[in-house]
């Protein structure tokens, strides 16, 4: 008995000493990051969405690519909850030495005018942007109306009883329709559900009056027959529906809410690791495998750089945040 | 084209691809903590690179698999590996009591076959038709089925109604943890980021029946295995097949009904089909001492989920449950875009996809059945090996589900208090039950709600969720009108008297 107990004590030193040797190891590789030898050691990406959504698909694509251009292996992980929360408040925490960066998807800003949360985007170096999506005005392929301004019509002669679906409530496109309708001045009535698929569906099953989810979310259904797509919330038309026009083509000259999808670090990472990932980012999106998976996957290249981002995050959380306020959402 | 469709599928590389799909799904099933979700999830990346029929293929396969394989730990260490076996575990388990295991799974392995080839065979004839049920279901019809689902709770409470009843209290309480999904008011949340999004089922579930196990099997650690696991065949016996055949049916037609409605998957199902074989049953008293038929009842239904599923994946493009959720990124990456269309223009891709399904599941059954001498081994195993491994098991699967570090100390929390309830005597199944359905149940009644500005007609002017609606409260009170009818038959006998 007093062996084991002697062997165990000896095998809890040693795993002491490799725990201390380890991290003294990753210390010092961290400072030599910033001399200019990064990247030495392999990089975590944070996705606060769960595992197979289309954020998760795009960085576990990307992933690879962008191992051979940095020369380091570049791993997932996802950390989904709370509507993103929980992986923002994660990944605004972890050390900035470059080995940590973060998808920062739409979330970042909805989730903050919601709910008390510890972080918010100006808590991240900004990094780029690689994507965006926009939402449209998808309504049942049975209703009577076929353009925006039919819908809007409508919309005036029934108030109070348009119903619009969305992804969940402080969620980008609960948003954009509160500012759709606030700026058309027509009342309607918000749904939430738990995501885009499921606010695609309502409208498709004839549930809902209309939704504002993306075109991607709503394609299916459109392509199965069960939806029509009336507008696109987008500054350009899509190049995969051609003949949809944009909101201002339709004659709705109205805010733009962009989901988007980038890259961030916690604040405090050196500015040139955020430059060198930048470049092997951009570098990635250009590489043939992922153009053509983009393409296939109905995944746009919307490139933006760190401050470029930044500007646009700054601009979309106002709209955010008079919408919310508007609506009465959460604890704030 | 019959030919192209049987060069396809007979094809060495996708026959190859469908039994690693099976066997990782199999594994992934009876890891506690790892999901058949999470599965798909891991493996959809590898199949960017394969043909699409192929790719696919490997994600039924484990779909498949994984279903089948949350039984294993559920009857061998009572754990459910997968939220889908959580209904098996009540009957499982006292057949390894009672040194029967090996009959136990063989019984789990034919019904999830026969389930899975029930939905299969539907799927194939009448796809098309039952897709729009799909589409025909919002709000009112889920919050209607969750309102049937929490009523099964009297059926598993075992032996005291009551404390039941109070374990479903607990398992709603615990749901309403987190931003309420409606105005996005946090509640319970005590300022922690990790609590706003409320518990996952998994941690939960690990803790309460993993966890509280191995506390348990902790008290008698010294003791050895007084009973030896008699493995006469793997096959069930005669007698067994006659007692479970009608119920596989009931449990795969069940399963695949409820794999048609989207958000509700192999959980709902399986508790959904033990209640009513509890129900049809001349002996409901004897549920949960290990019955074949209890056994068969989860297992047929939450395998018939997996073909339910795929019927709308295909025909509309939307998901049955939360694995063909995931595989609808998959189908839409391989450019096979889901409709009728997808039917005429990529027929025999879909062909191959049908094929596939029917020898996943034939894989399904072979591995199984040669497996139980192997898994039998497992409850072999002296309890001062098995506990901490399964303890090592709990920690790192509940890790996975979302890498947060607190979703371990839940399911230690979950563990301490479910040691509590079982040495109460408060049955663990209703909490786990309560927590699947309660947010359901909850967002959907509000949705519902604002769907049609206050007015609860909703529910019962749309077919299906009054139907529903009749179900749940006919099963409620049934009991108490059949007490009455014995009461007034016997009043009439001794008045007459």
């Amino acid at each position: 008995m007093r062996e084991i107990k002697r062997s165990v004590l000896i095998l809890c030193i040693l795993m002491l000493v490799s725990v201390h040797a380890a991290y003294a190891g990753g210390t010092s590789d961290s400072s030599a990051a910033s001399t200019g030898g990064y990247p030495q050691n392999p990089i975590t990406i944070t996705c606060p969405p769960a595992a197979g959504g289309g954020t998760d698909l795009l960085l576990r694509a990307l992933a690879p690519v962008l191992r051979e251009n940095l020369g380091q292996n570049v791993l997932v992980v996802n950390k989904p909850g709370g509507g993103g929360a929980i992986g923002f408040s994660a990944a605004a925490k972890d050390k900035p030495d470059g080995y940590n960066i973060v998808a920062l998807v739409a979330e970042v800003l909805g989730v903050t005018h919601v709910a008390e949360v510890d972080f918010s985007f100006r808590d991240f170096e900004i990094i780029n942007m690689i994507n965006a999506t926009y939402g449209t005005l998808t309504v049942n392929a049975k209703a009577p109306y076929n353009t925006l301004q039919e819908f809007l019509d409508y919309a005036k002669k029934n108030p109070g009883t348009v119903r619009f679906s969305n992804s969940g409530v402080g969620g980008p496109w609960h948003i954009l329709a509160a500012a759709f309708a606030s700026q058309a001045g027509i009342d309607i009535i918000h749904i939430p559900f738990d995501g885009g698929g499921p606010s695609a569906i309502a409208v498709a099953g004839g549930h809902v009056e209309a939704t504002t989810a993306s075109a991607q979310e709503n394609e299916v259904h459109i392509k199965t027959g069960n939806s029509k797509l009336l507008a696109i919330f987008s500054p350009e038309r899509d190049p995969r529906f051609p003949d949809v026009p944009t909101g201002a083509e339709a004659g709705f000259e109205g805010q733009l809410i962009t989901v988007f999808r980038g890259f961030g670090a916690p604040k405090g990472t050196p500015p040139e690791i955020i430059k060198i990932l930048d470049e092997a980012i951009k570098k990635t999106l250009d590489d043939p495998r992922i153009v053509d998976f983009m393409a296939k996957q109905g995944f746009t290249k919307d490139y933006l750089s760190g401050p470029d981002f930044y500007d646009l995050m700054a601009r979309e959380d106002e709209i955010f945040r008079v919408q919310s306020k508007a609506l009465g959402l959460g604890a704030k | 084209m019959a030919l192209e469709v049987l060069s396809l599928t007979f094809d060495p590389i996708t026959l190859l691809t469908i039994l690693v799909g099976v066997t990782a799904g199999i594994s992934i099933g009876a890891m506690p903590g790892l999901t058949s979700t999470m599965g798909i999830a891991l493996l959809m990346p590898l199949t960017f690179a394969m043909e699409a029929h192929t790719g696919m293929m490997l994600l039924i396969g484990e779909f498949v698999g994984a279903i089948y394989g949350g039984s294993i730990t559920a009857i061998l260490i009572n754990t459910p590996g997968t939220p889908s076996a959580a209904a098996t575990v009540l009957d499982g388990y006292p057949f390894t009591k009672r040194g029967e295991s090996g009959r136990a799974i063989g019984i789990s392995t034919v019904a999830s076959f026969g389930g899975g080839i029930i939905s299969g065979i539907i799927m194939i004839l009448v796809a098309p038709v039952l897709a729009n049920i799909a589409l025909k279901f919002s709000a009112p019809e889920t919050f209607a089925l969750a309102f049937f689902g929490i009523s099964i709770i009297s059926s598993i409470s075992g032996k005291s109604l009551l404390k039941g009843l109070f374990s479903g209290a607990i398992g709603l309480t615990l749901a309403l943890i987190g931003v309420d999904n409606i105005t996005g008011f946090t509640r319970f949340a005590f300022g922690s980021t990790f609590l706003m999004g409320g518990l996952a089922v998994i941690p939960v579930m690990v803790g309460l029946f993993a966890m509280s196990q191995c506390f348990l099997s902790i008290e008698e650690l010294e003791a050895t295995n007084v009973i030896t696991q008699k493995i006469k065949s793997a096959l069930p016996t005669k007698q067994d097949l006659k007692t479970i055949w009608p119920t596989i049916l009931r449990g795969g037609l069940t399963g695949t009904f409820i794999g048609i409605i989207p958000g509700a998957g192999g959980d709902i199902s399986a508790f959904v089909s033990y209640d009513m074989e509890r129900r049809v049953s001349k002996h409901p008293e004897l549920f949960g001492t290990g019955l074949p038929e209890a056994i068969a009842a989860p297992e047929s239904s939450n395998n018939g989920t997996t073909g339910g599923a795929l019927i709308p994946l295909l025909t509309l493009g939307i998901p049955g449950d939360s694995n063909t959720a995931v595989m609808l990124g998959a189908l839409m990456i391989h450019n096979l875009i889901p409709g009728p269309m997808l039917f005429v223009q990529q027929a025999a891709v879909v062909d191959t996809l049908f094929i596939g399904f029917m020898i996943a599941n034939v894989f399904m059954l072979i591995l199984g059945l040669l497996g139980i001498p192997l898994f039998v081994k497992i409850v072999q195993v002296p309890r001062k090996i098995l506990v901490p491994v399964i303890i090592v098991l709990c920690l790192v699967g509940s890790y996975a589900i979302n890498n947060n570090y607190l979703d371990v100390v839940v399911m230690l929390v979950a563990g301490v208090i479910g040691y509590a309830l079982v040495k109460g005597g408060f049955p663990l199944s209703p909490i786990v039950l309560a927590l699947i359905l309660g947010p359901m149940a909850e967002g959907n009644l509000r949705r519902s709600l604002v769907m049609s500005k206050g007015s609860v007609m909703i529910f019962f002017e749309r077919p299906i969720s009054a139907a529903f609606i009749v179900i749940a409260v006919v099963c409620l009170f049934l009991p108490i009108i059949k007490r009455w009818i014995v009461m007034y038959r016997n009043f009439k006998k001794s008045s007459a008297a």
